[in-house]
């Protein structure tokens, strides 16, 4: 067991969990954060992405206690008191979401993208994007949301 | 309501947003996989590491010995009565046992569940399962299963486990007066569903009542409480299957699948403890539903002027190891013909086989896919042979509106022509077919046009096939609308609420959808051959009228005036003649509530499509109340030294009758279009020996969104009359056409055919390397 | 849950320790998690003990000395492809770090788990052979430096971790080009890593390094015979062809990778041409 101290959406949390313990377990079965989605768990779907330190990493290819001091952000920590992250509110306007199940993911990823690039051209955003898996939109409707995120005054 | 509350009155027709969008977007909408019961219990199957054996002996006394293990199942547990999906009109097709007990058919065919405290205890259960199996020998290959002496799956002779004969005139006379004939032969391989979340349900079981619910990730609820009633033997009003979130379906989660019927079986053994089975991702593409690989052969003819004369064939689907909806589709790779093209000679024969491999069933397109392809490539090939432009060949030949054809489909509304010269025109075709250049270059460009059609409010599993709708209007204005319709992810559920707005003339955000819930919703068959907006968005306006009408009696009697010339538009009660507001809603319907009146206002309505009883024999029979049809044009850019194709734009025009929510309609097209681009390019669910080969992502690559393709949508309204506001829906269509657009845009682009998908790098090389220039 | 079987987790704050740590039974290295987890998850019988390599701070950083670039190993690929240096200097390195797997998992992946995973489909060895980079490798006997042809040829001995990887900055000219049987995003069919410097208008020091999928990266030295000492524009397709069939005669290659490799040799060719003008 170890016992792993990190900051979660903005609150510093600490948990114990086995060294052998994934994140996305952690996060799901401990922490009760179910919006981070189990979908392939190797890597290759992008359902289970949080944020790390502002990147966007898979939640089911990092051991719990090798997050000690990160700072981690799940879909849960964008909404503040209620009020949507203008990228959470730019899916919903854009018609984004479909069966909802890559959308934590797919929004996270998108935030990380306009954190690195406030600007992105819509090639830089498919590319953004490219670790996230959707079957249900064929993506053109959440590349126009991330488009519209980016162009929202601040 | 809420004053500062956003109101969208007449929602139809707008893009308003989804109304399950805002739990998803912030993670909190709750799927089966999420849930979390007291007690749960962690369920896993027991299956066949054989694909085809004899079961000898099942000794389960060690895993039930093991601690933590708090039930173990197996075929003598159960009543063993078999389950199929298409048991009304096809009873023989009945033909898999949720346990099996004397023979396994294909790898991962389930023998046996276990519940216990945890996965690990779970796994290690499994593995104390002895099981004694006698190898038999086992056949992959549906041709080869066809044979005399191939080893025999089920009963059925030649392990045919449906065959279907159509045909209609003299299809040999009239390919003998034809001017130009031509035969070719398409192969399509499998393909996975693959939605985003895995298979799962949930089973707890009231003991002392025998009352089950069952949490399940599924489009169909109604279908999997029948079948779970007839396979425990339990009455369907003692059970209860509920449909929370789903991650997708596409087909694969269309009917009840062992797991879903151990979870249930488990919980009542576990002294009612809920159970929970899981897939995962590898189990997912394993065990679960997958696609029809097909073998379509066809021989056609047409005269100089491009009329067809006749059309024969004949269709090879693999079927894997139990029948599923393999009837449907068989049936819809060889019927859709009918709605595209005017013919009336015509013999196809199709075999679904039996093989040892994993089962096929429903997904997206339902045998449309491959008959898309196989049919519009050959279509295709016979313009060419003539030497007549391919979009005048689906002109001269495409259905009319207000017709019956040869199998008395009654096609009434029907854009399709309108929908070619939209394409044609928006793509530039003229500018652009046939220009494809010289030698010298290595990037060259194309252009393809594919089309089809498809049933839009189809009766193909009971006699009826009605969906119903309940709705309530509480005391405060709240607006509570139970469908039966499983939205997972299409967005049912919003276009029912605008429906209903639309209709009982409030806003939009007044509704609260309550939804696919077998105990309280009314019955609606499912979400699959895209039906849920015609027929289950008919029932909802059906009862929003009757919500509506009981409010204006009320308002009539109490103003002293004709209830029929009253409305209710943009939240007020409105004289039908002038428009002028007598009341507002929340007026009315406290109106209603009164003393004086003490109305309880709820709206019932149902739809059954207009539909004539199919013919078995000879397959007539209008099967539809309602078809879409589309065109849709690829244009695509081959390099002549990779073989690499990239598709550069889609073009797809869609008769929709009317879009109750465009940008539902869009984001269904584009889903469907990309997921079209994916089988056609490089999807391929490989087998060998009855084993998939690329169970995961890594190696089954689905499109991503660097691989997204520019769409150009646009619709075609023709307001069908049956339609709830003329809406006819869309869910499938726009991947019918896709692969053989693609494929036809090759084939301008270099001169070459491919007939065998996906259309790999590897496969134009050696097609350019092996006939330049040639067909 | 559990996903992973149990195993014992350690954190070294330095090589040193580290390294002793490697001297116990059954345990692996941890960086970026991307191949190392993965594999563990299909593993019936895993390690004692997994040792995280994130708390070694020398490991993550890059350094420019008179001679080389140095990138610490458990910088990820989004890091170096990133880097100025990287993106000025040794295009194809940055250009084999662009194409490889996803966004999330650039972000996670080390250049250190590429090279040492020893995996087939793995970009960066050839890459780094076609650059003559020098790996770093700490050892309990002391640091070793290796080329990297050494290091795929299976030279190395005994527990090591790889530190750093060091780019001679002559490298005047690099490209890399990768092919996949699907689509863009997916694990390579075959790559070719090409480099040279540029003495008197001439290629000099050429290397074609081919990762043909079927074997470990290699050098192809009939065709760079046919690049060295030419102006780009020398460089014949026939005798191209005929290098590159003697240099793979060995290999099993199917038509599809052996039209590819034809014709990333002949898109050499026209770059190096395009690139003279």
């Amino acid at each position: 067991m170890k016992t792993v101290t990190f900051t979660l959406n903005g609150k510093k949390t600490t948990v114990e969990a086995p060294d052998h313990e994934l994140l996305i377990e952690t996060l799901r079965e401990r922490l009760g954060l179910l919006g981070t989605k189990p979908s392939c768990l190797e890597g290759e779907c992008g359902a289970c992405t949080v944020l790390m330190d502002g990147k966007n990493v898979l939640s089911c290819l990092k051991l719990t206690a090798d997050v000690d001091g990160a700072d981690l952000t799940t879909i849960e920590g964008l909404a503040q008191n209620g009020t949507l992250d203008p990228v959470q509110q730019s899916f919903i306007d854009a018609g984004a979401v479909q069966c909802g199940y890559c959308t934590p993911g797919m929004v996270l990823a998108s935030k990380a993208l306009l954190g690195e690039k406030p600007q992105p051209t819509d090639e830089e955003i498919a590319r953004g994007l490219d670790g996230n898996l959707c079957r249900c939109t064929g993506y053109i409707k959440i590349i126009d949301a991330v488009r519209a995120a980016s162009l929202r005054k601040p | 309501m809420n004053q500062d509350t956003k109101k969208t009155t007449s929602p139809v027709g707008k893009a308003v947003p989804r109304i399950d969008a805002r739990p998803k977007v912030t993670g909190e909408a709750a799927y089966v996989y999420d849930m979390r019961l007291s007690g749960m219990l962690v369920g896993k199957m027991l299956r066949s590491p054989h694909a085809h054996a004899k079961i000898v002996k099942i000794d389960t006394s060690r895993a039930r010995k093991l601690a933590g293990v708090k039930a173990v199942v197996t075929a003598t547990d159960t009543p063993k009565i078999k389950f199929g999906s298409n048991e009304y009109f096809f009873p023989y097709t009945v033909d898999q046992l949720p346990l099996e007990d004397e023979k396994v058919r294909y790898i991962g065919d389930e023998i046996a569940a276990v519940a216990a405290v945890d996965e690990e205890t779970a796994n290690k259960a499994l593995s104390l399962i002895d099981v004694t199996y006698e190898v038999l020998p086992a056949v992959f290959d549906p041709v080869e299963a066809m044979k005399p002496g191939a080893p025999a799956i089920h009963t059925s002779m030649n392990n045919i486990g449906v065959m279907l004969p159509v045909q209609y005139g003299d299809a040999d006379t009239a390919l003998k007066e034809s001017d130009y004939v031509r035969e070719d032969v398409f192969v399509l391989p499998s393909a996975a569903h693959a939605a985003l979340e895995p298979h799962v349900a949930i089973g707890q079981c009231e003991v002392s009542t025998r009352r089950i619910t069952l949490w399940t990730s599924t489009q169909a609820p109604f279908k999997v409480r029948e079948a779970l009633a007839k396979t425990l033997e339990i009455e369907q009003a003692d059970i209860r299957v509920i449909k929370l979130a789903v991650g997708g379906g596409f087909g694969g989660k269309l009917e009840m699948l062992p797991m879903d019927f151990a979870a249930c079986l488990l919980s009542q053994k576990a002294g009612g403890l809920p159970v929970k089975i899981a897939c995962t991702r590898e189990e997912e593409f394993c065990f679960t539903r997958r696609k029809h690989p097909v073998i379509y052969k066809l021989k056609s003819g047409v005269k100089k002027d491009g009329t067809l004369m006749a059309i024969t064939g004949e269709v090879i689907a693999d079927g894997g190891a139990y029948c599923s909806y393999g009837p449907t589709v068989i049936a819809a790779c060889i019927m859709r013909i009918f709605m595209v093209y005017k013919i009336r000679h015509f013999r196809v024969i199709g075999f679904r086989v039996y093989t040892n491999n994993p089962i096929c069933g429903a997904i997206r397109g339902f045998g449309g896919v491959q008959s898309g392809f196989a049919v519009e490539s050959h279509m295709d090939l016979l313009a060419r042979g003539i030497g007549m432009d391919p979009v005048e060949f689906r002109l001269k030949n495409a259905t009319d509106p207000d017709t019956v054809t040869v199998n008395k489909l009654v096609l009434s509304t029907n854009g399709l022509k309108e929908c070619i010269h939209k394409a044609a025109e928006a793509s530039g075709w003229k500018q652009k077919f046939g220009k494809s250049s010289s030698e010298g270059e290595v990037v060259v460009r194309g252009i393809g046009i594919g089309v089809a059609a498809d049933v839009m409010g189809s009766k193909m599993y009971k006699a009826h096939e009605s969906a119903g709708t309940i709705i309530k209007v509480e005391e405060d204005g709240s607006v509570y609308v139970f469908t039966g319709a499983a939205d997972t992810g299409q967005g049912s559920d919003t276009a029912m609420a605008q429906i209903a707005a639309q209709e009982l003339g409030v806003a939009y955000e007044r509704i609260r959808i309550k939804a696919a819930d077998t105990e309280i919703t009314p019955f609606d068959t499912g979400s699959f051959a895209s039906r849920v907006t015609f027929i289950s968005g008919n029932a909802t306006k059906n009862a929003a009228a009757d919500a509506k009408r009981q409010i204006l009696e009320v308002v009539g009697r109490q103003l002293g005036l004709e209830k029929d010339g009253l409305d209710i538009r943009d939240e007020q009660v409105v004289r039908r003649s002038d428009n002028g507001a007598v009341m507002s809603f929340d007026r009315a319907v406290q109106l209603c509530y009164s003393f004086d009146y003490g109305h309880l206002l709820i709206g019932r309505g149902h739809y059954n499509p207009k539909t004539t009883p199919i013919d078995f024999r000879t397959g007539e029979g209008n099967i539809s109340g309602s078809y879409g049809f589309e065109a849709q044009i690829a244009e695509v850019e081959v390099n002549k030294k990779t073989g690499q194709v990239r598709v550069l734009k889609m073009t797809d025009v869609h008769d929709i009758g009317y879009p109750i929510n465009p940008q539902s309609v869009q984001g269904q097209i584009e889903g469907s279009i990309l997921m079209g681009v994916g089988y056609t390019l490089h999807e391929n669910l490989r087998f060998a020996e009855g084993r998939v080969l690329n169970p995961s992502f890594s190696k089954y690559r689905i499109p991503r969104s660097t691989d997204k393709v520019d769409i150009a949508s646009i619709f075609v309204e023709t307001n069908d009359p049956q339609g709830p506001f003329g809406a006819k829906g869309m869910g499938e269509a726009s991947l019918l056409p896709t692969a053989a657009a693609i494929a036809n845009a090759i084939h301008d682009a270099i001169g070459v055919r491919i007939r065998e998908l996906p259309i790999t790098p590897e496969k134009v090389l050696a097609a350019l390397n092996r006939e330049p220039g040639r067909e | 849950m559990p996903i992973l079987r149990d195993f014992s987790y350690h954190a070294p704050k330095s090589l040193k320790e580290a390294l002793a740590l490697l001297k116990r039974p059954r345990c692996i290295l941890l960086a970026g998690g991307t191949i190392v987890l993965n594999t563990l998850k299909k593993t019936p019988k895993g390690p004692e003990r997994v040792v995280s390599l994130r708390r070694i701070a020398a490991l993550a950083a890059a350094k420019e000395t008179k001679d080389v670039l140095s990138l610490g190993a458990a910088m990820t690929i989004s890091e170096v492809e990133r880097l100025p240096a990287v993106t000025k200097e040794f295009p194809s390195l940055c250009e084999a770090c662009r194409r490889m797997a996803t966004t999330p998992l650039r972000n996670m992946a080390t250049i250190g788990g590429n090279i040492a995973s020893r995996f087939f489909w793995a970009d960066l060895p050839a890459v780094l052979m076609s650059l003559e980079a020098r790996l770093v490798l700490e050892t309990s006997a002391g640091r070793k430096e290796m080329s990297v042809d050494s290091f795929v040829a299976g030279k190395t001995k005994g527990p090591f971790i790889l530190s750093a990887v060091g780019l001679p900055w002559e490298r005047r000219i690099s490209f890399y080009l990768r092919h996949t049987r699907t689509m863009p995003v997916d694990i390579p069919t075959m790559a070719v890593a090409f480099s040279a410097a540029k003495k008197a208008g001439r290629l000099a020091e050429v290397r074609f390094v081919l990762n043909s999928g079927v074997a470990v990266p290699m050098r192809l030295k009939k065709t760079e015979n046919v690049f060295e000492g030419c102006p780009a524009a020398d460089v014949k397709r026939a005798e191209l062809r005929t290098a590159l069939a003697a240099d793979t005669a060995g290999l099993r290659l199917d038509d599809y990778k052996r039209a590819c490799l034809q014709n990333d040799a002949e898109e050499i060719v026209v770059r190096l041409t395009t690139s003279e003008r």
